[in-house]
């Protein structure tokens, strides 16, 4: 195998000097990962900075007691079970323990949680989360499961201090509006 | 003036440097520049005790496994909607069929889906503490599961949906046996 010299910033290689030593391996292998992962992110049509923070929100994920689940087998569950106040403050509940493992590792900023949600919530969602509202777009979900999901975001969302003024939510569209923090 | 920075070298293999020299050109930057935004990235996953190689990997497989249309739920609400089903067997059968769906899903997907599927399932069971795949030389397969902590339900659940996936595969379960946070399941490669 063919080697060759690379310059990098002094204080980059001084910090992977490191860790290799840290880990017991060397600075050729570390760096050889790094730019490969870059590559092949690449050829994904990604960015390794995107996959990194998108791998950290499924870290995150799997971390608070989520699962990956088939979503024919969640529909059935779904259209069998009776969505009942019961059943309505168990995803309530759900949303505020999310929110607050998302609080726990940092992620406060709105901007981070809209990211957060798409990622957890149903399939590719359209989200937008401002200080005034929150709106969610996914055309797949069935009714029941989008009432299902707008209680889970409420959860989320109350558990970050956003109060719910008014709620609309027909089969694939959420829309949750905060209350003002002037606003009794 | 702008401050200089002070630089050092360090070996990687020449096919890499030409790729990322590539890359560099098109993304109109140096190499230089490029390579640190790169080394930033692997220092800041390093922070998260994985490695820049684990982790692709990991968004990697999780992207398969969504792209199959699994979604990502809170375990706890999903155990609810599982102990509501009355009927264990039409909830098995659901399981079962789920599994084979994803197992021809793989097979239209890769080309050895058996190679990918051990990896894939210890990536994307996260109920399970552990789920290891091994291969006989004798035409066998064996899925061991651990999960201390997981209800046994969703553990025999996650059984069907395993015997599912080897089906689709060519596999046939000769031997199940699930018992309180310990599963294993034989597979017979069909005829």
């Amino acid at each position: 195998m063919k080697r060759k010299f690379l310059a990098a910033k002094e204080n980059l290689a001084d910090k992977i000097n490191e860790i290799a030593k840290e880990h017991g391996r060397t600075v050729f292998s570390i760096v050889n990962e790094a730019l490969g992962a870059f590559i092949r992110a690449n050829e994904w049509g990604k960015d390794l900075t995107t996959i990194i923070e998108d791998a950290r929100i499924l870290e995150i994920a799997r971390n608070s007691g989520m699962v990956l689940m088939p979503e024919p087998l969640h529909e059935r569950l779904m259209e069998s079970a009776s969505f009942d106040s019961k059943m309505k403050e168990y995803w309530r509940s759900s949303g505020v323990v999310f929110g607050k493992y998302l609080d726990l590792n940092g992620i406060k900023d709105l901007k981070k949680v809209e990211r957060v949600l798409k990622e957890v919530v149903g399939v590719n969602p359209d989200i937008s989360i401002s200080s005034e509202r929150l709106v969610c777009i996914s055309p797949r979900l069935g009714e029941k499961r989008s009432e299902a999901v707008a209680v889970f975001l409420e959860g989320v969302m109350s558990s970050m201090g956003l109060e719910i003024a008014s709620r609309e939510v027909s089969k694939g569209i959420i829309v949750l509006k905060f209350k003002r923090e002037s606003e009794p | 003036m702008p401050e200089k920075v002070e630089k050092k070298l360090v070996v990687v293999r020449a096919d890499v440097l030409e790729k990322i020299s590539e890359m560099a050109r098109r993304e109109n930057k140096t190499l230089f520049a490029l390579v640190n935004e790169i080394l930033q990235d692997a220092l800041k996953v390093s922070e998260m005790k994985v490695t820049v190689g684990d982790l692709t990997n990991f968004y990697r497989l999780i992207k398969v496994q969504k792209d199959s249309g699994s979604l990502i739920l809170p375990l706890d609400l999903f155990l609810k909607l599982v102990q509501k089903w009355e009927n264990k067997e039409e909830l098995e059968k659901e399981w079962f069929s789920a599994g084979e769906w994803y197992g021809k899903y793989l097979m239209a997907k890769f080309e050895d889906p058996l190679a990918i599927l051990p990896s894939l399932l210890s990536t994307s069971l996260w109920h399970l503490s552990e789920v290891k795949m091994e291969g006989k030389s004798d035409g066998r397969a064996v899925i061991s599961m651990i999960a201390p902590n997981a209800d046994q339900l969703l553990l025999e659940l996650t059984g069907k949906y395993l015997e599912g996936v080897m089906n689709a595969l060519g596999f046939r379960s000769i031997k199940s046996d699930i018992v309180r946070g310990v599963g294993i399941i034989e597979f017979l490669r069909k005829l």
